[in-house]
């Protein structure tokens, strides 16, 4: 009567995972001004509220999310990523027919191959559910981000309007009402 | 009476029903016989051929949008009448070059998916009456015989940048390499702008097939596939047609604008099935756009209105600008880009945050 052996393979890996989730969308920005103008409005508006400028763009990072905003074309980039490091231990095992002979190595071969896929498995995995974090994370602020940017949009349109108002004649009088998100401006031509 | 030979006859019948004159269930199984080419065919059947395609693509034109009363750019005016009364006849003539016959002799010889033996002809020497009915071949073929190869026959040289089977079938071009773009130099000029106007038809009620097909779609790959094969056709075909002043020409696409972008239109049109569930923010924006392509190519088309506004009498493209408002004002192109804009907005990330 032959006895069987168990042959037993562990293998442990570390692993760097990395989501990364973003959102390209467009500004509605009045043509009020020239171009220029309406970009260097945008940029001003955009560096009162902590963005940092480098060229004609814009950005600021903010509870994980990037928001950079190219001024010249009014293009917004919300970006959200994350990266993790991950150890992933794996062990499966078998019956061998020997302790140390050929089957005994085939079934580790064999052993070896199943915790690779193992691993890769577990890494999709986990790679998976990073990236569903970091995608709700950025749908989550995706929101406050809106309402900042239709902030922004109203603030540099309104500077605009006043601009323009400038151009045409003397300004006698502006009202504002914030809470109808109106702006009236008389002007003496 | 003219006697032919059993190859002959099976070639005049797949030809019968290329140009519909033959049904399918004449014409089908004689693709999935094969039939031993001879080394020449017999001149009766090359007169019936001959026959077959002088009638029956002119049938088919006139048929398909060429009886219409339209109006369309002539040199630097426009001209209202049928196809055969805007542009002389003896003008509208097609020629069909060898290839014809040698597309037809595959075709009876050979299986559609024989890539061993697949037809190839050189681009730049197929004629218009060539292409047309490379043309309608394909439109019955994949109607008809999709299972039987007819995928495997737009891989093949001619179909790969034949303008007008893009143009009419996008959906069946999304697996095409980057490299295989539509070439719409021949149906821009002269006969071939003829031919597209008898067909503008044809391609509204394609692309409101292809636009209504949307909402049945849940694969956001399939969808993005389709949306990106659109974009690329209608880029192109814009691009070929803008610089010639033949604006004319796109007037399906505000036909089918004005068929699908009714009071009731909303977004479930086309996106009602789409399953997004666990794809990343990215993934579902580059969905949406796919979805919406045809929508956001409206805003080019009302540029071109918005320059057509301050063209002038004496300026050189007046009749093209007048033409091109006059199709925007009786399609209300303003109220349809309005609209198409509204739906386009309610995808927007921002806008669904």
């Amino acid at each position: 009567m032959s006895r069987a052996y168990r042959v037993c393979v562990r293998e442990t890996q570390s692993h760097i995972i990395h989501a990364e989730d973003h959102v390209h969308t467009q500004l509605e920005v009045l043509a009020v001004l020239p171009p220029e103008q309406m970009a260097e409005l945008l940029a001003g508006a955009l560096e009162r509220r902590g963005f940092q400028r480098e060229g004609t763009r814009l950005s600021r990072k903010q509870n994980g999310v990037t928001i950079a905003v190219e001024t010249t074309t009014a293009t917004v980039k919300v970006a959200a990523e994350a990266s993790e490091e991950t150890t992933i231990q794996a062990e499966r095992s078998n019956l061998a027919y020997d302790d140390a002979g050929p089957h005994a190595k085939v079934v580790r071969e064999n052993l070896k191959k199943q915790l690779e896929k193992d691993i890769t498995r577990t890494v999709g995995e986990k790679t998976a559910h990073l990236q569903a974090k970091v995608t709700h994370h950025l749908e989550a602020e995706l929101n406050n981000v809106r309402q900042e940017l239709d902030q922004v949009v109203h603030s540099v349109t309104v500077e605009a309007l006043k601009c323009k108002a400038a151009q045409m004649g003397r300004i006698k009088e502006i009202t504002e009402d914030p809470q109808a998100r109106s702006l009236t401006i008389v002007v003496e031509v | 009476m003219q006697s032919v030979s059993r190859f002959e006859a099976n070639l005049l019948r797949l030809l019968g029903y290329f140009l519909y004159r033959e049904p399918p269930e004449r014409a089908l199984p004689l693709l999935e016989e094969r039939c031993a080419a001879p080394p020449c065919l017999h001149s009766n059947a090359v007169r019936l051929i001959k026959n077959a395609l002088a009638k029956g693509c002119v049938f088919l034109l006139a048929q398909r949008g060429g009886w219409r009363r339209e109006r369309f750019l002539r040199g630097s005016r426009s001209v209202e009448g049928r196809l055969w009364e805007r542009t002389p006849p003896a003008e509208l003539g097609l020629t069909f070059s060898a290839h014809t016959l040698r597309f037809l002799i595959w075709i009876t010889a050979h299986r559609l998916d024989d890539t061993a033996h697949a037809w190839c002809a050189p681009e730049k020497e197929l004629t218009l009456g060539d292409r047309l009915l490379l043309y309608f071949a394909y439109e019955r073929l994949r109607n008809g015989a999709e299972r039987m190869g007819a995928s495997a026959l737009r891989m093949q040289g001619p179909f790969r940048h034949h303008a007008l089977c893009w143009l009419a079938f996008p959906g069946d071009y999304t697996a095409m390499p980057a490299s295989a773009g539509p070439n719409f130099a021949p149906w821009t000029h002269g006969a071939g702008a003829c031919l597209l106007e008898a067909l503008q038809p044809d391609l509204a009620r394609r692309w409101i097939e292809v636009e209504s097909s949307k909402e049945g779609l849940a694969d956001p790959q399939a969808m993005r596939m389709l949306g990106l094969a659109q974009e690329h056709v209608l880029t192109a075909f814009l691009d070929a047609i803008e610089p010639i002043g033949r604006m004319d020409l796109a007037r399906f696409l505000l036909q089918t604008a004005a068929a699908l972008l009714g009071p009731h239109a909303h977004v479930g049109m086309w996106t009602a099935q789409l399953n997004l569930a666990g794809l990343r923010v990215a993934d579902r924006v580059a969905t949406y756009q796919a979805a919406t392509s045809f929508l956001r190519m409206l805003d080019r088309l009302q540029t071109w209105e918005r320059r057509a506004r301050g063209v002038g009498y004496f300026d050189e493209d007046y009749a093209a600008s007048q033409l091109w408002k006059a199709d925007w004002e009786q399609a209300q192109g303003d109220r349809l880009v309005d609209r198409a804009r509204a739906i386009v907005q309610q995808l927007s990330p921002l806008r669904q945050a």
